[in-house]
């Protein structure tokens, strides 16, 4: 770690500020690696899909022959209890159970190259991560001869996928479909060097309960065949509709450079469309900001109109013009702050009653939000759960649809990144203090929400680890989503909002459609402001120790006169004990003399960061003090005229990491106003309790 | 029924010490748990410069923080006092009843209030701690018997697809368990009317006196208790008005606004409850008229015989 020097960081923002916009235009297109043309049928009595997927993939390598394929099978994570995904889960999933044999799974009944070489036999289940032989969801093939660098292979496969009773993210309830990792899909095969890797090779982990996705970009065409009575709504755009004889209707859903295609199917969906409107949606102040904010052009930053579709409950009719709001702030603002949202269409899905497990999901263009009809009305519904859950999940499709990283091995490059971006969003969107919550009188926003499950104990586990190895799991959300929000939070602190939003779009514009680690970030931290910022995200995302700072002691007392004899320029005094005593009595009635004032200030979390401590004197000015933050704590001693009212470590809360800011600052003159005022909250509380009892 | 709500209302109002005396005894016991909060509270939040945003208004990150401040969080003693003052406040309330009864029931007689209160709450209170006992236990039997047999008999709703079905069946299951529980409550209150105005000892017998007549004048019982429970739900709507309405408690002025606030809506609960055993204690005189009164003067102790 490289020691640096405090004064010098906690003037980053005004020096950022000065740095000219890097111009990274946006990338049109992604590199294409696949290519799925799929043809799909559902059949609602067996819960099965019977596919054929013509599968192209090019070998991005500049210098390996590849001579194996390797597929997630994800579906068979739901195929017993014993598989990774259930013996990490339990079958249980962010309050959603798996039915009792209710399996799901996937068979590749059939695979061979377009020339007719016969694959199956050669088809082997592997488990890379955890060596678990009863899990099925990782497979390789041999191909009968290596794909050579540039070149492509295609294959023929055809499957069958058993959907599960959905607990966790896809499968059935009722007539209500979601289908998702339902069908064989390639891994991502790493050159060397590509992110970091020393050896060529598929990245292709298992399916873990404490995980989401990684793929390859590419296009997909896919076919999807219901009943006719069912509303369908997938990935990309409808291209075509085939009414057939057998009363089943065949759909075909087209989109290019994504890297995942899900699908919903539901009778009962009541469909509600808008259009995002880049002209009617954003105000041009809002342009002229953005533009000025990121140091572009207005044209730079404009977006572009996009189809929203809403597959709402009937029961929740009522919510549906809060769905297209929250769509249609995500699109606005990840759109003006990170670049425009490339695709022509957005679908958001409500889970039908009993499918909560599919609910907060997300996939390219098709999110799956969730709501209760409880919140259809007031006062409930200005509980903005749906709001953050589709803004959150919209935020997906930038953080992890166009910009995508590995989910499995660096979960918070998406979920950090966007769980930050998400609660900027809905401040933006509903207000500073309320965005989350407005309720009989009770506000809560989503920058307070953040810091609620971060404390002092928060200090085993690191950001940086792959996503099932959080321990307990029951980490993995704090550390994937709140404490990465938390820490890019405290980067914003010291760099500035300018800086900090012109980083967040050159980072994103300039992995879009890649697949950056970590170390891309942080390159690109040090590559902005020109500085090495090793030092803060080694403790902060490879480092566990948790941030706390705090005022350890203050007083600010008259110093006393001074009794003896004492030779200065006029010659010899000497002061009388009474002569001294009398002094410092007046001093005392008139608080007139020189106070000394002590203050120690304490680093009682491990992790250090420079901070500024901000002292309040008596009719002067805030002063500010800068402190490395890297001892175990800080003496500052002064002695003048004025009495200290306050002494504050961190004065403008930049570090939103720091657990615990109630011990932040330290008031000489201790005001109990604010015990009171929730005293007597609890007073009234207790009093009903009690009185509920005695008056029985 | 609505005579009944009336004199109710009006034996409250004509004894307005009555309410004060139980509002001050149960606010007395809160302030048991709550002191130590408080003190452990201001030792943190007084010399706290971030506690000033709650002065603005309800920030829940700093409550987070409150919570897991070590200072703070060494609340265990409160807890305890909390579950302390509520087993006062039971065991107690056998008590309070018995002093409401007395002095509902002789409110034009002369002597000292206080006098009245305690000379009922002692000659009661054995009697009334018993009943309480046979009340409560029937009451918990009851409801979770009746809520069992209606959520099964509602599990077809709980399953359904109307999304609006389950939550109907949830709070059928509710109201209903709410309903037996009320039921079995209200007998109680009817028991120990009968008992203050009959001398009864036997105490299930009287349990099963009150639980008769409760069923045989089901509507009216249940007349007044809604009546009184509207009264009630008003009471909560005006204060979330006023919370929703209010600024947070900032200065002084305001946190005592906010106090007196919640101090006369608590009084008004415990006036309401008052109220409530007057118009109840009416409606038995108006059903059984011919009852054989208890005897007058003071009791010579809780277990003496009559």
């Amino acid at each position: 770690m490289r020691r640096i020097a405090a004064a010098m960081i906690l003037a980053l923002p005004g020096v950022l500020a000065a740095l000219p916009a890097a111009a990274d235009p946006l990338p049109a297109v992604s590199d294409r690696v696949v290519q799925y043309h799929i043809r799909a049928a559902l059949d609602t009595a067996s819960r099965q899909i019977t596919g054929t997927e013509t599968l192209t993939w090019r070998n991005p390598s500049a210098a390996d022959a590849v001579s194996e394929l390797q597929f997630h099978l994800y579906l068979n994570a739901f195929k017993n209890t014993r598989t990774t995904f259930m013996r990490e889960s339990g079958g249980r999933m962010r309050g959603a159970s798996a039915g009792a044999d209710s399996w799901g799974w996937i068979d590749v009944t059939s695979i061979r190259t377009a020339a007719g070489a016969d694959l199956k036999p050669s088809l082997a289940f592997i488990q890379p991560d955890d060596g678990n032989p009863d899990d099925q969801t990782v497979a390789r093939v041999v191909l009968p001869e290596p794909v050579s660098p540039g070149r492509s292979v295609t294959l023929e496969i055809s499957f069958t996928s058993q959907l599960p009773r959905v607990f966790a993210r896809t499968g059935y309830e009722g007539d209500f479909y979601l289908a998702g990792q339902w069908f064989p899909k390639l891994g991502v095969y790493e050159p060397a060097g590509m992110r970091g890797r020393a050896a060529s090779g598929w990245n292709c982990h298992q399916y873990h309960a404490e995980s989401e996705f990684y793929a390859d970009y590419g296009t997909f065409t896919v076919e999807i065949t219901v009943p006719s009575n069912f509303v369908v709504g997938a990935t990309g755009a409808r291209t075509s509709e085939r009414r057939h004889a057998n009363g089943t209707t065949t759909h075909v859903f087209e989109q290019a450079d994504v890297h995942d295609f899900a699908w919903t199917a539901d009778p009962d969906y009541l469909v509600v469309k808008e259009t995002f409107s880049a002209e009617r949606d954003v105000t041009p102040a809002e342009y002229e900001r953005t533009a000025k904010l990121l140091g572009r052009t207005p044209d730079e930053v404009r977006l572009s109109d996009v189809e929203i579709t809403v597959l709402l409950q009937p029961d929740h009719r009522p919510q549906a013009r809060r769905h297209i709001e929250a769509a249609k702030a995500g699109l606005k603002w990840y759109g003006l702050w990170y670049g425009r949202y490339p695709y022509k269409t957005l679908t958001v899905v409500d889970p039908a009653p009993g499918a909560s497990g599919a609910g907060g999901m997300e996939y390219p263009t098709f999110i799956t939000a969730g709501t209760l009809w409880l919140f259809n009305r007031w006062p409930f519904d200005r509980i903005r759960m749906l709001e953050e859950v589709t803004i959150h999940e919209f935020g997906h499709q930038f953080w992890y649809a166009l910009v995508g990283n590995n989910e499995f091995e660096e979960a918070w490059l998406d979920e950090g990144l966007n769980t930050w971006s998400t609660a900027k969003a809905m401040l933006a969107t509903y207000g500073r203090g309320r965005s989350a919550v407005e309720f009989l009188g009770f506000t809560m926003d989503d920058e307070e929400a953040l810091r609620v499950r971060n404390s002092p104990e928060a200090r085993y586990n690191r950001i940086l680890a792959a996503a099932w190895d959080y321990t307990p799991s029951s980490e993995y959300g704090f550390y994937a989503y709140e404490k990465p929000a938390l820490a890019l939070a405290t980067l914003e602190g010291y760099l500035g909002e300018q800086a900090m939003a012109r980083l967040m779009r050159t980072y994103h514009e300039r992995w879009r459609f890649k697949h950056p680690r970590s170390e891309d970030f942080f390159a690109l931290v040090d590559e902005m402001t020109g500085r090495d910022w090793s030092w803060y995200f080694d403790q902060v995302v490879r480092g566990t120790d948790a941030v706390d700072y705090d005022v350890g002691s203050a007083s600010s007392v008259l110093v006393k006169r001074g009794r003896g004899v004492f030779d200065g320029p006029g010659g010899r005094t000497t002061v009388s004990a009474a002569d001294a005593a009398k002094a410092d009595a007046e001093a005392e009635r008139t608080g007139k003399g020189v106070y000394r004032t002590v203050v120690v200030v304490r680093r009682s979390g491990g992790v250090r960061l420079p901070v500024e401590v901000a002292f309040k004197f008596e009719g002067k000015p805030v002063e500010r003090q800068a402190w490395d933050g890297r001892a175990t704590f800080r003496k500052f001693v002064f002695e003048r005229p004025e009495k200290l009212e306050w002494v504050d470590v961190d004065p403008d809360r930049r570090i939103a990491l720091d657990a615990n800011w109630l011990n932040n600052g330290r008031r000489l003159r201790a005001d109990s106003r604010p015990a009171a005022s929730w005293t007597a909250r609890w007073l009234f509380v207790i009093q009903h309790l009690i009185t509920a009892v005695g008056l029985m | 029924m609505i005579a009944s709500v009336r004199a109710g209302l009006r034996a409250a109002a004509s004894q307005p010490k009555l309410p004060l005396l139980v509002w001050g005894w149960y606010a007395l016991l809160a302030l048991v748990p709550i002191l130590p909060v408080f003190s452990a509270w201001n030792a943190v939040l007084g010399p706290s410069t971030e506690a000033q945003k709650i002065l603005r208004r309800f920030d829940i990150s700093v409550y987070a923080d409150l919570v897991q401040d070590s200072a703070a969080s060494a609340m265990g003693s409160p807890l305890r006092g909390l579950i302390a003052a509520l087993a006062v406040a039971a065991i107690s309330s056998a008590f309070v009843f018995g002093g409401t009864v007395e002095v509902l029931g002789r409110g034009g007689e002369p002597g000292p209030f206080l006098q009245r209160f305690f000379s009922g709450g002692g000659r009661y209170f054995g009697r009334f701690l018993r009943l309480a006992l046979v009340a409560a236990a029937s009451a918990l039997l009851a409801a979770g018997a009746v809520s069992a047999a209606v959520a099964g008999a509602l599990s077809p709703l709980g399953g359904s697809e109307w999304e609006p079905a389950r939550y109907l069946a949830a709070a059928l299951t509710a109201a209903a368990a709410l309903a037996t529980a009320g039921l079995f409550l209200l007998a109680l209150d009817y028991a120990r009317i009968q008992v203050a105005r009959d001398g009864s000892r036997g105490m299930l017998k009287a349990y099963l006196g009150g639980l008769g007549f409760t069923l045989r004048n089901l509507a009216s019982v249940f007349g007044v208790a809604i009546a009184f429970a509207l009264m009630l739900a008003a009471l909560a709507l005006a204060y979330l008005a006023y919370e929703a309405n209010t600024p947070a408690a900032g200065s002084w002025g305001a946190i005592a606004a906010l106090s007196i606030v919640m101090q006369a809506i608590v009084f008004g609960r415990v006036f309401l409850r008052v109220a409530m055993v007057g118009a109840e204690r009416h409606l038995d005189l108006a059903r059984r008229p011919a009852a054989r009164p208890a005897p007058a003067g003071p009791s010579p102790g809780p277990t003496s015989p009559a």
